[in-house]
Formats: C-alpha cells, sequence, structure tokens
C-alpha cells in the first residue's frame, strides 16, 4: 500500500433542491482514499456516504446538485478534477478507472439481458482496443486464420468502433465475421471473469437471466460487472446488507481477494461496523453530510476521538451489555444545526459547538478529527 | 497469393476468359446487327442486351486477368461480382429469350467450379465453419428463443380469443393480398386505378344482390362487392401506417422528454397538452380541411391528420413508463459503466417500456379505421368513388330508411360496409388482448 492518495475530496458541498426546502445533503465533506487501501466509509442511514460516492462519479440523481469542492483523481500521474471535466471524458472514466457495486443486485440487472450481455457491455465499452489487439494476435497462426478483410476490420475497430464502415459491416450477414470473432472473445473474458468471482460452472451462467440467479449469484454478477475493466478504485455501496449472513460472509471473502487479484483500491460503504473490521484499512466516519473522523482501523476501534464515533461503538449490540443508542435523533439536513452538526445530542458540547464548524484537528499521523473538543490541546491542524 | 496458385485457380481463369469473349461477341453483333431475331422476340431491346452482355464481358474479364495473376480478390470483392454475375445472368436470358438459356447454365457452371476450387476460401464467410457446424451451433444458440416461442405458441393456443382475433385478421390479410382475384378490376369506369369503385349505370336508385353484383349496388351503381374487397387494403393501409408514424413520433417525443426532463419535458410535454385539449375528430376535421386545400391527396390528408392528432397518446404512454424505468439501478448501474445516452435509452429503458405502447397500438390499429371511417361519414374522408368503407356508408347514409312499406328495403348498402368494418376492429382488439396477455412479463407465467 502506498502513502499516496489517488482520490482527493476537498470541501464538497451538494444540495437537494425539494419542496421543503433545500436539502444541505453534504457541507464540506473532505477526505482522501489511498492507493490501494480499503477505505470503510461508516455512518448512519442518510448522513450521505452513497451520495459522496455518487459525486466521485458524477451521477448524483436530480434534484441533487454538486455546489462547491473539488473531487481530484490521479490518473497518470496527474491530477484530475472530475466536477471540471466534459461529461463525454467522464464516460470514459466510469466502468473504466472508477467503478461501482450497487446496493440491490437484482435491481442492479437489467432483467431483459443475459449475464453474458451485461458483464460484455462494459468490457465492449472499454476494453475494445485491448480484445481486438488479442484477436489479431492470437488468430495469426493456427489453423484457423484470420483473413485479410477482417484483420482490415479489427484494426478500424480498434481506433475507432464508431466509423461508418465498421458499423455497416458488422450488421451484414456474410461480412459480420470479424465482428463475431470479437463477440466471442468478449465472451471468453466474460466466462474468465465469472470463474474469479468463484461462480460454479460460468458457461452455463452466462447464459442466465437475472432472474434465474440466487441474490449471492447476482451480486457476484455486479461485482464482475464492476472489476471487468480492472478499475483503480471500487466504490461498493453496502453490497452485502440484503444479503444473508453466509453469502455476505463469501462476498467479503471474494471482495478482499479480488482487490488484491486486481491490484484495486476499494472504497467500501457500509453500516455495518463488523464488517469494517473485518475489511477495511482505514475508516471514515461520517455523520449528517459531515465527515467527523478519519483514522486506520485499529485506531477508531481502540481510541475513538469523536463523541460520535464513541457513541456509534457503544451501539454495537454484544451480549452481556445493555442494549444503547445514540440520544435524540439525526438533525433535518434541511435546517441542520449550526456550528457543528452534532451539537444537539454530543454529550461534551461546549458553546463553541453551536456557533462554529469544527475543521479536522491531525491528532497524530493519520488520525484525523473534525471536533472543537480537539482543536486546543495537543492537536495541531 | 502469390507465388502458389492452388490447383483449379487456373482452369477458372481459363473458363472466365472464355465467357468473357463469348459476352463481349456477344455484344458487338448485337451492336452491329440490332435485334437478331425480330420475328421471335419483337419486344427485345437490343441497345440494353448489349449493354448488359457488355458488362457481364468486362467483369469476366477482369475477374479472369486477376485470377491469372494469382491475385484472387478478397472475398468482399469476389462476392460482389458474383451477385453482380447472377442478377446480370437472369435478366438476360429474359431480354434475350431462349437462346440465351443454354449458355447462361454453361457459363453459370463457373460460380460452381468457383466454389469447389476456392472453398477454404468460402469457408472463410463464416469464420472457417462448415454450414452444417454454423447450423447446429444455430440451433444450440436458439434454444431459449425456441422455447419460449414454443411457449407463448402454447399460450396462444391456450386462449381462444386470441385465435380468434388472429383468424379474423388473417382473413383479411388474405382478402387484402388477394383482392385482384376476388374482384378483378378492369372496369372502364375505373380508369385504370383499381383503387377506385367500378360503376355500372348512372341509376340512382341502390339494387339489391344479384349474381354479378353480390352485395349489390349502391348509389350511383358503385359495386358494393367491390368496394368491400379493395377497402380491406385501404383500411390495412390507413391502420398500419397511421399507427407507426404516430407511435414513432410519439415514442420519440416522450422517450426524449422523459429522460432528459427540465425544460425540454415542460415544452414537449405543453405542446402535447396543447393537442391533447382539442377534440380529436374535431381537429382531425379541421387538419383535413386544412390540408386538402394545400395540394394533398385527400386519403393521405386524412392519414396525416390522425397521425398528428394520435401521437400525444404514444407520448404521453411511453413517458410515464420511461420514468418509471429511468430511476431503476440498473439504468443507473448502465450509466456508472460509462454507456452513453443513445445506449443507454435504446438497450436499457426501451426494452423495458415498449410492451404496453405496443399493445396500445395494436388496439389503436382498428380504432384508427374507424376514425377514418367516421371521417368519411363526415364527408372527409377518400375521394368519392375511393374504395373505402367509410365512404361507402357514408353514400348509403341516404338509404338507411327505405320506405314505409318497406324500412329496411336497401339494408345491404350499409350492412356489409359496417360488418367489415366492425370485425376488423373486432379482430384488432382481440389480438391486443391477446398480446397483451402474452407479451408482458409478469402476466405470462401465471
Amino acid at each position: 500500500m502506498s502513502e499516496k492518495p489517488l482520490v482527493y475530496i476537498d470541501d464538497l458541498v451538494l444540495n437537494f433542491y425539494t419542496y421543503e426546502g433545500v436539502v444541505q445533503a453534504l457541507d464540506k465533506v473532505k477526505f482522501f482514499v489511498k492507493e490501494g487501501e480499503t477505505l470503510g466509509v461508516v455512518g448512519e442511514t442518510g448522513c450521505g456516504k452513497s451520495m459522496t460516492a455518487f459525486s466521485v462519479l458524477r451521477l448524483v440523481p436530480p434534484p441533487g446538485k454538486i455546489e462547491g469542492g473539488k473531487i481530484f483523481l490521479r490518473k497518470d500521474g496527474k491530477w484530475l478534477d472530475i466536477l471540471r471535466q466534459r461529461e463525454g471524458y467522464l464516460r470514459r472514466i466510469r466502468g473504466n478507472d472508477i467503478s461501482m457495486i450497487f446496493q440491490d443486485p437484482r435491481s442492479a440487472l437489467n432483467p431483459v439481458y443475459t449475464v453474458k450481455d451485461q458483464i460484455g457491455e462494459a468490457i465492449k465499452l472499454h476494453r475494445r482496443e485491448e480484445i481486438c489487439a488479442k484477436i489479431i494476435e492470437n488468430y495469426g497462426e493456427g489453423k484457423i486464420k484470420l483473413s485479410n478483410f477482417e484483420r482490415k476490420m479489427l484494426e478500424k475497430m480498434k481506433k475507432n468502433p464508431r466509423a461508418l464502415s465498421v458499423r455497416f459491416t458488422s450488421k451484414m450477414p456474410l461480412l459480420r465475421g470479424f465482428k463475431k470473432k470479437f463477440d466471442a472473445e468478449v465472451e471468453r473474458e466474460v466466462v474468465k471473469l465469472l470463474r474469479d468471482m468463484r461462480i460454479p460452472d460460468p458457461e452455463r451462467v452466462a447464459e442466465m437471466y437475472p432472474h434465474e440467479l440466487s441474490g449471492g449469484m447476482a451480486q457476484r454478477v455486479v461485482i464482475a460487472i464492476a472489476l471487468s475493466c480492472s478499475p483503480k478504485i471500487l466504490i461498493a455501496d453496502e453490497p452485502t446488507t440484503n444479503l444473508d449472513v453466509t453469502v455476505q460472509l463469501q462476498i467479503l471473502t471474494l471482495i478482499r481477494e479480488l482487490k488484491e487479484k486486481y491490484n484495486a483500491t476499494v472504497h467500501y460503504i457500509t453500516h455495518d461496523m463488523g464488517v469494517i473490521a473485518e475489511l477495511c484499512d482505514r475508516v471514515v466516519v461520517m455523520y449528517a453530510g459531515n465527515v467527523v473522523e478519519m483514522a486506520d482501523v485499529m485506531e477508531i476501534f481502540k481510541n475513538p476521538l469523536h463523541p460520535y464515533t464513541k457513541a456509534l461503538l457503544e451501539c454495537i449490540p454484544r451480549p452481556g451489555r445493555e442494549f444503547k443508542s445514540i440520544e435524540g435523533f439525526v438533525p433535518s439536513l434541511i435546517n441542520p444545526p449550526q456550528g457543528c452538526r452534532f451539537n444537539d445530542r454530543c454529550p461534551f458540547r461546549m458553546d463553541i459547538c453551536l456557533k462554529e464548524k469544527p475543521d479536522f484537528v491531525k491528532v497524530k499521523e493519520g488520525h484525523f478529527v473534525f471536533c472543537h473538543l480537539y482543536s486546543g490541546s495537543g492537536g495541531s491542524k | 497469393m502469390q507465388g502458389s496458385k492452388p490447383l483449379g485457380i487456373s482452369s477458372f481463369a481459363m473458363l472466365k476468359l472464355a465467357t468473357a469473349i463469348i459476352e463481349l461477341n456477344i455484344s458487338v453483333l448485337l451492336f452491329f446487327l440490332g435485334n437478331p431475331f425480330p420475328t421471335m422476340f419483337p419486344s427485345l431491346d437490343a441497345g440494353l442486351t448489349m449493354l448488359i452482355a457488355l458488362l457481364l464481358g468486362v467483369l469476366d474479364l477482369i475477374i479472369a486477368y486477376n485470377l491469372w495473376n494469382g491475385q484472387a480478390f478478397g472475398w468482399i470483392m469476389s462476392t460482389m461480382f458474383l451477385i453482380i454475375d447472377v442478377i446480370l445472368r437472369v435478366t438476360l436470358p429474359i431480354l434475350f429469350g431462349v437462346m440465351y438459356i443454354a449458355f447462361a447454365i454453361l457459363s453459370e457452371l463457373d460460380i460452381a467450379i468457383m466454389y469447389y476450387t476456392t472453398r477454404p476460401k468460402v469457408m472463410l464467410f463464416f469464420g472457417g465453419e462448415t454450414i452444417r457446424e454454423i447450423y447446429e451451433k444455430f440451433k444450440v444458440e436458439m434454444q431459449p428463443q425456441i422455447k419460449e416461442l414454443k411457449f407463448t405458441l402454447h399460450l396462444v393456443k391456450k386462449s381462444p380469443l386470441s385465435i380468434v382475433g388472429a383468424a379474423i385478421v388473417l382473413f383479411y390479410v388474405v382478402i387484402a393480398v388477394f383482392a385482384p382475384v376476388l374482384a378483378p378490376p378492369g372496369h372502364l369506369s375505373q380508369g385504370g386505378n383499381p383503387y377506385m369503385m367500378p360503376k355500372y349505370g348512372i341509376l340512382l336508385v341502390p339494387q339489391p344482390p344479384s349474381p354479378d353484383h353480390p352485395f349489390g349496388t349502391m348509389e350511383g351503381q358503385y359495386d358494393i362487392y367491390y368496394g368491400c374487397i379493395w377497402g380491406t387494403r385501404t383500411a390495412f393501409r390507413i391502420g398500419l401506417s397511421v399507427v407507426a408514424a404516430s407511435l414513432i413520433m410519439g415514442l420519440v417525443i416522450g422517450v426524449i422528454s422523459a429522460y432528459y426532463g427540465g425544460w425540454i419535458d415542460e415544452i414537449l410535454m405543453r405542446f402535447t397538452d396543447i393537442i391533447l385539449a382539442f377534440p380529436g375528430l374535431i381537429l382531425c376535421m379541421a387538419f383535413v380541411v386544412v390540408l386538402v386545400p394545400m395540394g394533398m391527396n385527400r386519403l393521405d390528408a386524412v392519414m396525416l391528420a390522425l397521425v398528428l392528432v394520435g401521437w400525444p397518446g404514444y407520448a404521453r404512454l411511453i413517458r410515464s413508463e420511461v420514468l418509471r424505468v429511468k430511476n431503476e439501478d440498473y439504468v443507473e448501474a448502465a450509466k456508472s459503466v460509462g454507456c452513453s445516452p443513445l445506449r443507454i435509452i435504446s438497450r436499457h429503458i426501451l426494452p423495458n417500456s415498449i410492451y404496453p405502447i405496443i399493445v396500445s397500438a395494436t388496439l389503436d390499429i382498428g380504432t384508427m379505421v374507424l376514425t377514418a371511417a367516421a371521417l368519411s361519414f363526415l364527408g372527409l374522408g377518400a375521394d368519392p368513388g375511393y374504395a373505402d368503407w367509410g365512404w361507402i356508408i357514408n353514400l348509403s347514409r341516404n338509404w338507411i330508411y327505405g320506405s314505409p312499406q318497406n324500412p329496411y328495403q336497401y339494408w345491404y348498402t350499409f350492412v356489409y360496409p359496417g360488418v367489415f368494418i366492425s370485425f376488423f376492429v373486432l379482430g384488432w382488439n382481440l389480438l391486443g388482448d391477446a398480446l397483451r396477455d402474452i407479451l408482458d412479463p409478469t402476466l405470462r407465467r401465471k
């Protein structure tokens, strides 16, 4: 794991414009994802975990609007502000550099296409050049030869898939041999991917429709789609929430293995502290559209600093201990409290908490907390 | 290819050269002699035949030259040559007569030879597989589709109404296709246009059915039987083309407005609201009244008016469907993979939202014909004398009530076309209902 950040989110502000008022869903969210790590983002429902992830892909559903801040992605050694890119360029980044696993695998798969088609779609969109080159290389020798025409068309397709000649000939009955070879190669990739997902009998599953798959199986397919183009960052949006416990464990193990295999950075969103402990290297705790604490996973469990993190850890049910919950309610994000958003539920509230929004305090190497309690004593900015 | 000349290629080249020489000779002969058989083939166009023979000769010459050099064409070129070759060779005998047929068959042999000598090349068309292998693979590939199709047929068999609907529509299709056989055109009063009804005399009073006119004749002695039979074609033309055109228009507008939302949605939907605010038939009449003086054919004007009035329904329907599907997770997932809007619409949204619209369109085919008939009945339909059910009924309006002694004296003037229209609409409605039960994935497996 290198120490270099791969994604850096700086002061991200996201508002939803509704009839009830402006929902300030994210207010100056600030954290980073290091290359090669598994970052867990934890928080209650509605605290903005998923919306942060959608912002990274710039796919915030309307009426949401990103109103400020920057999201940097390190691509080919350069920093890229995602919020300032053209939509067409973003489309090349989505799926290729950043991809996402959705919460409900069943609804994330289109019911009218087979597994093969859906995984193949991402591959065809982003790995066309690679696949074309592979076919040209592999078909060179051996029994079945690539005809001159097919080679020419594949080379053309490699350069520009939307060229008129490619689009036309790929639909002509006798001329579309090259397209068939391309599709066959894509299918081989799909089966390979499915095998990586530990799916038994991948050739058969590739032909199945989503409704024929079990929940765990469907989630594996969704993960396969996300990993099909070897993305740098894999955003997993509560991928195990809708699965039962045994399948949950299998999927977690799978994600951990695949992370090593595909050399990806994982941005894991969950509300389950158990999953965090199991899977993650570092944790970001979010509350009501704010980041409240960011630290290594051991640090969070052993030495939680922010009052909210402490309370959250207290809430984990354990045998032999009384059931606890945090007092009060999550504030309405239309009229969030002034200053620190946790102030009305915080047992250590001070005057400054009501007025001023806390900035991050670096307590020790790699441990940041957004709280006034630590801004004076010992912490340095 | 250079250097290695496969066995047979050179002989193929020789054959091609021979045919080329013969064809060139024929063209030269035709050029100088004109039609060589003026008594046998008086209609032969010597100039055209010469041109074709010349073309064939040049083509064969090129192929022969290239084969001789061992530079076989890329298979795309040879396929093209082959297609042109076959087309020309088929047209030449037709023009030139029997004399050429023997020669054509002979020269056609070269295609067979080409197939066998260049067989490995031909096999490359299909990615190196034999045709049998391709067929086997196709069968395996199509297994799920065949299974679903069988299930669909099973469903069709189970619901008798769908069979009745399909049978009625099929019956009309047969009538429309065999109209020239069932009611041969060619009466002098038609003026060469089979869609105009023949007029047997100038008598004003309708005449009852007789062996000559099985459904009788109506005011002005138009043959009702002829009108009903040929009116089927008009009905299909109106129903299918109006529904198809308004479906496409509604689809484009509805999808764009739902997918992009915002002010685009606002503009497009307020525009559809404007059209929906008028009573359909009145607006149709207004359009027809405006379009006909602009020099449009009356039937075309009716169809265009129906399209202009009919699309908002589809636009609204598809809009609501797209709005539902648009927020599904798999559309979001497709976006996160990097799909373009066009791809998302065409591959992810439309297949999941098109079925209700298809069903509604099927039901509308009958309705459109009914509306067109209503327009005809109001006197705004097809030209007078045009074979159109609505127009027949319009003309028989005066004869609904006969005389006090025999009120149903002229029943044949409106019963026959009325029955034709009613069953046409009924057939499409039954078919549409059955389609909904069969196509809807949620009702399918119940």
